[in-house]
């Protein structure tokens, strides 16, 4: 069984919302982006979305873009990334990891050694954010790896076209809270609620929410009717804000981790 | 016609499609049926060809270099005077096209990219034209070195963003656009200033700049009675190279010639010669040939010419260059200057930067041509914004 649908199934029995971060692999270092996952995952954070570096992020913001490029500047490369993820299955083979990417990098790859990569290494989930619905086609093989390609709903995604990509949804469906790009807009609850609920009629899968969600008090709020939430951009500044002092960082970032959890 | 490229998915053979963030879909495909409306509509093409006559002063002139051509003593050269349009270039052709076609959805908020300035000066004119709010991206150090077009753009109510990641020029000028169109998706129109991005932007654009060699096509038939040899042209993105190339391709004796940015030289780092040593991605909303590392990265181009700079393709042009329709070849910062200054000298036209390019081509390879083969360049731009940028090569204070 894939360690997210495995995940998902225990948070239901327990009646409780899925909690996940972005983090950028490669961000502030190799080192401590190793760091971050385990303290991502020793305090509550329920599935890691592990971001890899792309020299032109358009979904992106100023936030997840300056992680990524510091991350490419000290060598964050697809080979290291995959690495990064063996060397933390070594310690945890409890937390689903999903790779979060562009497309250019996998193409560039070679589809086939890239699929059979993150499978080799652990990877349970993969979002290509550039990839609409009619070109996932592309990456029909990933069915024979226990591998979740993640379907990406946005707020402007009309009934019909939700239907179609839903379908066959595996692992959760990301649902995009806000129109625009990561760490601009704060979502709104009242707005999204209407989707997130279409979503539900037509899905078995959970809809965990990302973007604009900066906050326990936005995650409890979108929490009312999504599944779970991710955070990104505010973490990656927290990162930022600490990039000096490791210690206060890890401190902060166990404080913040532990407000969703409350 | 037998070449009959995009199909309906918006692929040129295995190149262009549509890769997109799913937030921008919607707005795609609203875009794809109103263009699939507009082209087969006989008022909006009317009206577009209104324009273009008294608004841009179309057809453009097919001019016979003479004293290029003795010069060199080969190749007769003619050149498509697409640099005396209103505004300077060909890109007003497509800004036209596309600013009917905002208005008809119904949009109210434009925004564009811009590397030269030719295309944001293009954009804010039809926006000022069409009374609509308009939004420029560049890159700051185009800004810099096309100050002219820059300050052009505010006079024409344009609120012109520089943009400051990364290389700071064209390709960082197209992500900032397609930013702000997925965050304002509702009222706003991408006016994108090539033949490149998702589907239907490389048709469509096309189509719009398909005047220009459809002109040339009746213009030479009628002062040579047949058509030209070959056809050059510069090529960034590839709007101006496509616009003379795609009526004639179905005519195979008249070989088509894309010339790209060779900048420092093509075995150096600097330079924006995506054909020549480029590789397939995805990349701008299209699968072409774009200039990247090993790890899929894209790797910031260099020329002298900041329309040139850009590290990809329009997907057309990677099939014409596949399929060895086109050939394509790259011509270097000083070769390009050079032209720059010999046609200035020698038939008192000063071109652009980038259309430098395409002159250079006709001056490097006219001489072992026969006096009887007729080349036509494409002069898809005026000089007068580059002045600053020689200048300062020069040593020049202006």
């Amino acid at each position: 069984m894939n360690l997210l649908d495995k995940t998902f199934d225990n948070l239901k029995k327990e009646n409780k919302k899925a909690f996940s971060v972005f983090l950028m692999a490669g961000y502030p270092d190799y080192t401590t982006s190793l760091e971050l996952m385990h303290l991502c995952s020793n305090n509550g954070v329920d599935f890691i979305e592990l971001g890899m570096a792309f020299s032109d992020p358009s979904a992106d913001g100023a936030i997840i873009k300056m992680a990524g490029d510091i991350a490419l500047n000290r060598g964050a490369k697809i080979k290291k990334t995959l690495d990064l993820i063996k060397e933390y299955r070594k310690t945890n083979k409890t937390t689903p990891i999903v790779w979060m990417g562009y497309f250019n990098s996998i193409f560039n790859y070679g589809i086939e050694n890239f699929l059979q990569e993150l499978n080799s290494n652990g990877v349970n989930g993969l979002l290509v954010v550039d990839l609409p619905f009619e070109e996932q086609k592309r990456l029909k093989s990933i069915e024979q790896y226990d591998i979740s390609l993640i379907p990406l709903i946005s707020p402007v995604t009309d009934n019909e076209r939700t239907k179609e990509i839903v379908l066959n949804a595996k692992g959760f469906v990301y649902f995009v809270s806000i129109k625009g790009i990561t760490g601009t807009k704060e979502a709104q609850s009242k707005e999204i609620e209407n989707r997130i609920q279409f979503i539900k009629s037509n899905t078995n899968v959970p809809v965990i929410a990302g973007f604009g969600i900066n906050d326990a008090k936005k995650a409890a709020q979108i929490n009312k009717f999504a599944d779970g939430t991710i955070t990104g951009s505010a973490l990656v500044k927290l990162i930022s804000d600490n990039i000096h002092d490791k210690k206060e960082m890890f401190l902060k970032i166990e404080e913040f981790l532990q407000t969703f959890k409350k | 016609m037998n070449y009959n490229y995009p199909n309906k998915n918006g692929y040129f053979g295995e190149f262009g499609g549509i890769f997109a963030a799913e937030t921008l879909i919607p707005a795609i495909k609203e875009l794809v049926s109103a263009w699939d409306e507009a082209k087969n509509s006989k008022d909006f093409l009317d009206e577009l060809n209104y324009y273009h006559k008294n608004y841009t002063g179309r057809p453009s002139n097919l001019y016979y270099a003479e004293r290029l051509t003795k010069y060199l003593g080969g190749a007769k050269i003619y050149l498509k005077r697409e640099d005396l349009n209103h505004t300077g270039a060909h890109k007003i052709n497509h800004c036209l096209g596309q600013i009917l076609l905002a208005k008809r959805m119904g949009k109210t908020r434009i925004i564009a990219e811009t590397g030269a300035g030719q295309h944001g000066v293009a954009t804010a004119t039809v926006c000022a034209l069409f009374n609509m709010k308009c939004v420029v991206y560049q890159g700051e150090i185009d800004i810099e070195r096309q100050k002219p077009n820059a300050f052009r753009m505010k006079l024409l109510g344009a609120d012109l963003i520089p943009v400051k990641d990364g290389s700071r020029t064209l390709k960082d000028a197209v992500t900032a656009a397609m930013q702000d169109w997925v965050s304002n998706i509702d009222n706003t129109y991408y006016l994108l200033g090539s033949v490149m991005g998702p589907h239907p932007y490389p048709e469509m654009v096309r189509t719009f700049q398909s005047i220009v060699g459809e002109e040339v096509k009746e213009q030479i038939l009628k002062l040579e009675n047949r058509l030209p040899d070959s056809i050059v042209a510069c090529v960034g993105g590839g709007s101006n190279a496509i616009g003379i190339f795609h009526p004639f391709i179905d005519y195979k004796n008249t070989e088509l010639i894309g010339v790209e940015a060779a900048g420092l030289g093509i075995d150096t780092k600097k330079h924006a010669a995506t054909l020549a040593k480029g590789k397939k991605g995805v990349f701008h909303g299209m699968l072409s040939y774009f200039i990247q590392d090993e790890d899929g990265q894209i790797i910031e181009p260099y020329s002298i010419s900041a329309g040139l700079d850009y590290p990809g393709i329009g997907p057309e042009h990677a099939l014409l260059r596949d399929t060895k329709r086109a050939k394509y070849t790259a011509i270097n910062d000083s070769e390009a200057l050079d032209a720059f200054y010999k046609l200035s000298e020698l038939e008192g036209i000063i071109p652009a930067l980038e259309s430098s390019h395409a002159v250079a081509y006709a001056i490097k390879t006219a001489p072992k041509l026969p006096k009887d083969h007729i080349m036509v360049v494409n002069l898809s731009g005026r000089g007068d914004k580059d002045i600053f940028t020689v200048g300062k090569i020069k040593g020049v204070e202006l």
